[in-house]
């Protein structure tokens, strides 16, 4: 499983989750492991069976008030309450003063405290947004990434198969270049997000011309930084005793990071125009995302007319 | 037979794994038959395929960093002993 450290919160810029450190640096190697966070809420009275090790706690303006109209042992107490499970770290929000039993005790047990000035629906917004950047099962694949007509195409097979000049092709005809040969796959909430890796952005590899930069050459509109991978269009050499699908009916899928994503196999020859195939492909995947599948409307149709056909007969 | 063959190496010379590098390497690996394999040591080691030029500029590999090249296949120990001395002298030909 993914884990992120405390210090990556205090550390980070790009989700502007506004932290500051209150108390507890001793503890900022401490694991977050889970995409979500909590708040501690009821554990303060004592019930703790709720909060979860690993799991960020939110403090907000219920608890820090449940706190200030305690007072003494009893403040004392409820703050002990959160000390007794393993959880990574607290973070109070909307600006709000942590009481000094807090501070105490996130020292004493060398748990990272941290303070934003942003409300509580709006860092948790963010801050589920840094956990899934950093906690989202992740996969390096072989092959290039395209947006074909909005549907993100994710074109494999082996090595020399003609992927990239494929790519190029598509490219040509105005479709857009996300990422080649390396892709990096990320899980989101039940789809899957491609992009390439920082240094290769926007290049492809063509044999006999090296190197290409597709943003430069072909401009802005030609490249995106990141997109959804809805369609696997597997590139193989043909062969005659392989089977492929004559009908579409049966639909074919691609399991990555536990994600199914629909998959046609595409066998190639010389003369066979693959980037065309591929656009077709794109087209079909849209209707069929719309509800609309033409080898079973047309399945359908048939049996309607073979049903037909029988009782005319008899 | 097909054997796998992993071995160690760091990247010494001041550039790392540069373009010109890169290049050098991918045509060395492409000269072999079996699958080759860079893998960037430590936790979450990043992986690359070694005949493919993307693959390997992905790795940006930069001096000082810790390699393990992996081979599999009928000349899989040839390929690893060629890549690794590449490598090694900093990819000189």
């Amino acid at each position: 499983m993914n884990t992120v450290l405390a210090k990556a919160l205090r550390d980070d810029t790009d989700f502007k989750l506004e932290l500051e450190l209150v108390a507890g640096a001793a503890g900022l190697r401490r694991e977050i492991d889970h995409v979500r966070t909590q708040r501690p809420g009821l554990a303060l009275t004592g019930f703790t069976a709720s909060l979860q090790p690993g799991r960020m706690q939110v403090v907000g303006a219920t608890e820090i008030s449940y706190l200030a109209s305690l007072e003494g042992d009893a403040r004392r107490d409820a703050v002990d309450y959160l000390g007794s499970v393993n959880i990574p770290c607290l973070v109070v929000t909307s600006a709000l003063v942590p009481q000094a039993e807090l501070i105490a005790l996130c020292e004493r047990l060398e748990l990272p405290l941290f303070r934003t000035p942003l409300v509580t629906h709006i860092f948790t917004s963010r801050v589920h947004q840094f956990l899934d950047e950093h906690l989202s099962p992740e996969v390096s694949m072989h092959g290039v990434l395209l947006d074909v007509f909005g549907v993100g195409v994710l074109l494999t097979g082996p090595s020399g198969v003609g992927k990239s000049e494929c790519a190029l092709d598509l490219v040509l005809r105005g479709h857009r270049l996300v990422a080649d040969d390396v892709i990096q796959v990320k899980r989101r909430s039940g789809y899957l997000e491609g992009f390439s890796p920082q240094i290769t952005k926007h290049h492809m590899e063509v044999r006999g011309l090296g190197i290409i930069n597709a943003a430069d050459l072909f401009g802005a509109a030609s490249v995106r930084d990141r997109k959804r991978v809805e369609l696997v269009v597997e590139m193989a050499e043909w062969r005659n005793d392989d089977q492929y699908d004559r009908l579409g009916v049966d639909e074919l899928y691609e399991t990555i990071l536990e994600v199914g994503v629909a998959k046609v196999r595409l066998p190639i020859r010389p003369g066979r125009n693959v980037a065309s195939i591929v656009e077709v492909a794109a087209r079909n995947q849209l209707l069929k995302l719309r509800g609309h599948n033409a080898a079973v409307n047309f399945k359908e149709a048939l049996e309607k007319r073979l049903m037909r056909g029988t009782v005319e007969s008899e | 037979m097909s054997a796998r063959i992993r071995r160690s190496v760091r990247v010494s010379n001041d550039l790392g794994l540069h373009l010109r590098a890169a290049g050098v390497l991918v045509q060395m690996a492409g000269g072999f038959a079996c699958e080759i394999t860079l893998e960037r040591d430590g936790a979450g080691g990043q992986r690359a395929n070694a005949k493919s030029i993307m693959s390997v500029l992905a790795l940006a590999a930069g001096r000082g960093t810790a390699l393990t090249v992996e081979a599999e296949g009928s000349d899989a120990e040839r390929a690893v002993e060629a890549l690794c001395a590449l490598i090694d002298r900093g990819f000189e030909s």
